[in-house]
């Protein structure tokens, strides 16, 4: 494995560890936050719930103090004390009523609203309009104790409210704080009607006042706004978990209640809603339960925050640890590359170097690497090639020493084997002539005699050929080249050969002629013929000599019906001294080898039949 | 005897010589024996044989050069050279051309000798 792989994945696992950690930590921490997030949304829901509570609580008690002024009082106890003097009171609120109902021209509601009591209360709606830049009030009217308009200062109103239900519970109870309502205006807002009183606590009139939706929520969409700014969502339910406002529209017209409707079941409290894989809404929410003599609509203010936008801080917080971990990893295949470009490179240099040196060649040489400890080793293998080729040419200096040596040596013995055989000739030539005399000396009955002189002549060819197989083996004079005719070679070897009777040896019936030395090829011949001859032995046999030309080259083969070549010796029968004869020299196929190679060609064997086989150039080169 | 063609005889085994000698002669022809190529040489002048058989290995001279002595007196001289191992490839080339009737290899058989007389006497 390479160093730089190792070093990569080591340092990729590191930074893989370290995500994986930062990973799981991002969990446990989120389940914390979640938490507290939920908590605090809890504590603002409620928070912007009593302030809404609050402010309707102030609102009620500002209408209601104008409602007390003693201006209202003195008003409506003058109107009290007229409409007591009224006989048929019913007869004339009809009368009263069907006159503003149809529009007909009546001086009873252009008295009214001309009224110096409706110009007083018109000048402090306008003034909360001026404050607040919108319509507070969509409604303001005063009856008196029989229910009829003594002054209105907005909207439109019936004459008569004394047969409304708020008109009765209003006059009852002291206070009515209706429902929140579509009214005529096309707005929704809320009907307020207040009981008025004389100090004695006897009962006036009353006074009612329709407010608007934008003045009772004018505040808390302030505070929604800002905790909307901080990515969550600020809703209001009424008391049916009907959405009132969300995310800045005011009453969406939504007539069933939220979805999670269900899941709103204390005064306060908070969950988790579900929401797509990976994605899930944080819910807190906080019920109205009024504030000082305010009770409260049922009101519910709700908090929502999507996990997402929860997480986004940690997100980034997660994210730039895995980008740190990426950088690293990222960091680590380039340092990876580098240590490969300053280290594997230089350690697979030594090692492409080791393996050269192994093959023997030791002429190489390493570039010193710039990295201190590689450089050293660098170094000491420089050292090691250098000692080792100074080590392998002594070596071959030593050898070449000893070849020569040796050579010297078997010249010598060539040498001396050359003269032996050629001082032998000499006494030998006395021997065969000495034989030759006494055989022509000798009577020629004498069997005796004669059969004496044919063992001695045949002892005698038996040393000659040996003489002349180890002279043929040391001679390496030149070759003689002439037009060689083989047919010729063939005849001539055959002729200095006593070929017995029962050997027959068959020759190619086509000559070739090739330019060779005809007594160096016919020692060849003479040689394998003679070895098929004893191979055969006192069996019946055949020596098979063919011809033929094959590519340009002459090709000789010669083939005997002899047992063949004993494997042991196959493999060596061309070197020198291998015999299976017991008066061989072993010199023989050596001889055959040497002249044949001296011409340029090969020479081979196989068995089964005994084949020798050769090839010749035509021209020797 | 003294019609009989003349064979000179040059070798330097004594042995050798005496026995071919000895044959030659029962071939009935007459036969001049010398030791070395100097001999050889100058019995070639004295005699002036009509085949000389001479062994080339000799001391003093050898056979090749004394051949080529006998070539520079007679150019029609008829001279057998009985070779052994190692010829010299030069003077052998150089005979060759200088009409050398035969070489002869030792150790030869006597019937050698007879068929070459025989055809060159």
């Amino acid at each position: 494995m390479k160093i730089a792989y190792i070093l990569v994945s080591s340092m990729a696992v590191l930074f893989l560890i370290y995500a994986i950690h930062a990973y799981l930590t991002f969990e446990v921490n989120l389940q914390e936050v979640k938490e507290a997030v939920s908590l605090r949304n809890e504590a603002q829901a409620n928070n912007i719930m009593q302030g809404l509570d609050k402010f309707i609580d102030e609102r009620i008690t500002d209408i209601r103090k104008i409602s007390n002024s003693k201006r209202i009082l003195d008003i409506l106890s003058d109107s009290n004390r007229e409409f007591s003097q009224i006989k048929d009171l019913e007869s004339f609120l009809e009368q009263k009523e069907s006159e503003i109902e149809f529009g007909q021209p009546n001086t009873t509601s252009d008295e009214i609203e001309e009224g110096e009591l409706s110009k007083n209360l018109r000048d402090t709606i306008t003034f909360y309009k001026d404050t607040y830049g919108y319509d507070v009030v969509e409604e303001l009217f005063v009856t008196n104790r029989y229910g009829a308009n003594i002054a209105w200062s907005a909207g439109k109103s019936d004459y008569v409210q004394s047969d409304e239900e708020w008109w009765q519970a209003t006059k009852d109870r002291g206070a009515y704080v209706g429902k929140l309502e579509k009214q005529d205006y096309q707005r929704y807002s809320i009907p307020l009607a207040f009981r008025i009183s004389n100090e004695q606590g006897d009962f006036l009139g009353v006074m009612r006042v329709v407010v608007s939706i934008d003045a009772i929520l004018h505040e808390f969409v302030g505070e929604a706004e800002v905790i909307e700014a901080a990515s969550k969502q600020v809703i209001l339910l009424d008391e049916n978990d009907r959405i009132i406002y969300s995310s800045g529209t005011k009453f969406e017209s939504s007539s069933q209640p939220v979805a999670y409707f269900d899941k709103i079941v204390a005064d306060n409290g908070h969950f988790e809603l579900p929401n797509g894989i990976e994605e899930s809404t944080f819910v807190s929410y906080s019920r109205s339960i009024g504030y000082g003599n305010f009770q409260g609509f049922g009101w519910t203010s709700v908090i929502e925050q999507s996990r997402s936008s929860l997480v986004t801080e940690f997100l980034d917080q997660r994210n730039s640890i895995l980008f740190v971990s990426v950088l690293g990893m990222v960091a680590s295949i380039i340092i990876g590359i580098l240590v490969s470009f300053s280290v594997s490179r230089p350690l697979q240099k030594l090692s492409d170097m080791a393996s050269r040196l192994s093959q023997g060649s030791f002429e190489i040489q390493i570039k010193k690497s710039r990295i201190y400890e590689i450089g050293v080793i660098d170094e000491s293998f420089n050292d090691m090639a250098r000692s080792l080729r100074k080590l392998i040419e002594t070596e071959r200096e030593l050898v070449k020493t000893r070849i020569r040596v040796k050579n010297e040596r078997l010249i010598a013995i060539g040498q001396l084997a050359a003269s032996m055989a050629h001082d032998l000739k000499n006494p030998l030539a006395t021997i065969r002539s000495s034989a030759e005399i006494i055989k022509r000396n000798s009577k020629t009955d004498d069997n005796e005699l004669t059969e004496v002189i044919a063992r001695m002549d045949r002892a005698i060819d038996r040393i000659a050929h040996q003489i002349e197989d180890v002279l043929n083996f040391v001679r390496t004079t030149p070759l003689d080249i002439s037009d060689v005719s083989m047919q010729s070679v063939f005849q001539s070897s055959i002729k200095s050969l006593e070929i017995p009777q029962n050997i027959s040896i068959e020759l190619p019936r086509i000559d070739f002629t090739i330019r060779g030395d005809f007594r160096k090829l016919e020692v060849v011949f003479i040689n394998l013929i003679l070895n098929a001859v004893q191979a055969i032995g006192k069996d019946q046999g055949k020596i098979i000599i063919r011809m033929i030309k094959e590519n340009g080259d002459l090709k000789i083969n010669v083939e005997d019906t002899g047992p063949g070549i004993p494997n042991e010796i196959f493999p060596k029968i061309f070197d020198p001294l291998i015999t299976t004869k017991e008066r061989g020299t072993g010199l023989g196929l050596s001889t055959c080898k040497n002249i044949i190679e001296q011409h340029g060609g090969t020479i081979s064997a196989k068995n089964t039949p005994t084949t020798f086989i050769m090839r010749l150039p035509e021209n020797v080169i | 005897m003294s019609s009989n063609k003349t064979i000179l005889l040059v070798d330097d085994d004594i042995d050798l010589l005496e026995n071919m000698a000895f044959l030659i002669k029962r071939m009935g022809y007459d036969v001049v024996t010398a030791e070395n190529g100097e001999e050889a040489v100058s019995k070639y002048r004295e005699i002036k044989p009509n085949l000389t058989v001479m062994d080339i290995k000799m001391p003093k001279m050898d056979g090749f050069d004394a051949f080529f002595k006998i070539k520079q007196q007679d150019g029609n001289a008829k001279v057998i050279l009985i070779t052994a191992y190692m010829v010299d490839q030069e003077k052998y080339q150089k005979a060759q051309n200088m009409s050398l009737i035969a070489t002869i290899n030792k150790p030869f058989t006597f019937d050698d000798i007879e068929d070459l007389i025989r055809q060159h006497v």
